[in-house]
């Protein structure tokens, strides 16, 4: 087992490092990414877009410039991250909760997205599902994933830490929660590292 | 939390529709409170205006 890949690992370590995060998180996850992320989802001015894995809100800032604050529902397991995002966007809709297990109706939202929160799911296909079944018909799921890397030694390293999916892998995910037109985007923050994660979205029917 | 978004949450365990009870609100949300399901009866507690709707066993 990967030192990340538990739910409860992962909460603990996030109280902890939510102090530090804003720091960190711009080496790996940049303002063009987001962008991108949310481009994927396909949304306008008034949708009702679910968030799932806000963290302190770095996605949900682009979420919010586009279909407007008190349109977002964000999810996260940890409160200690959750309460900056919170003071961000006061009108947002927040609520704790945990991605395999969405606490919604089914076809509510006109898209979903979750950016570098699948890597702590013990489930990811589980929590695409999900993520499917509350979207409507016609509506997007995004997911922003840290990418497996090619070189051999890294990818050691970094599965010791947490799941890093294959482009591949995400994509059979999509595919067997019944999502449709599949697209997707590898990326990353410089130059030298421009294929860190994976970015994709999927419709469904 | 807004009382709207009872309209789209659900039991996160057995998808159920949910019944709001409040403690303390403002004009414009519930700040304490807690959802309780219909069919399986697992409550989820409001608090600081923040619905916890982890199932039981992950909170």
């Amino acid at each position: 087992m990967a030192l990340l890949d538990d739910k409860k690992r992962a909460r603990h370590f996030y109280k902890y490092f939510s102090k530090v995060y804003d720091l960190i998180n711009p080496f790996f996850y940049s303002n063009e990414m987001r962008k991108i992320v949310v481009d994927m989802a396909n949304v306008k001015e008034g949708d009702l877009v679910l968030e799932v894995g806000c963290g302190t809100g770095f996605t949900t800032y682009e979420i919010v410039r586009r279909v407007g604050e008190d349109r977002v529902v964000a999810v996260d397991l940890t409160p200690e991250q959750m309460v900056k995002a919170v003071r961000r966007f006061p009108k947002a809709n927040f609520l704790r909760g945990d991605a395999e297990s969405l606490p919604f109706k089914d076809d509510v939202f006109d898209a979903s997205i979750s950016a570098g929160s699948i890597e702590y799911w013990p489930h990811p296909a589980l929590g695409i599902q999900e993520m499917a079944r509350v979207t409507k018909p016609g509506g997007r799921v995004v997911i922003l994933a840290p990418r497996k890397p090619d070189n051999p030694f890294f990818r050691k390293i970094a599965e010791s830490i947490m799941l890093f999916p294959s482009t591949q892998q995400c994509v059979a995910w999509f595919l067997k929660a019944g999502l449709e037109d599949i697209r997707y985007v590898e990326t990353g923050p410089y130059r030298f590292w421009s294929k860190l994660v994976v970015i994709v979205s999927g419709k469904k029917v | 939390m807004r009382k709207k978004l009872l309209d789209i949450l659900a039991c996160p365990i057995c998808k159920g529709d949910l019944k709001l009870e409040v403690f303390e609100e403002n004009e414009e949300e519930v700040i304490s409170g807690k959802l309780i399901c219909t069919k399986c009866g697992t409550e989820y507690p409001i608090e600081d205006g923040i619905p916890n709707m982890l199932p039981p066993d992950l909170r």
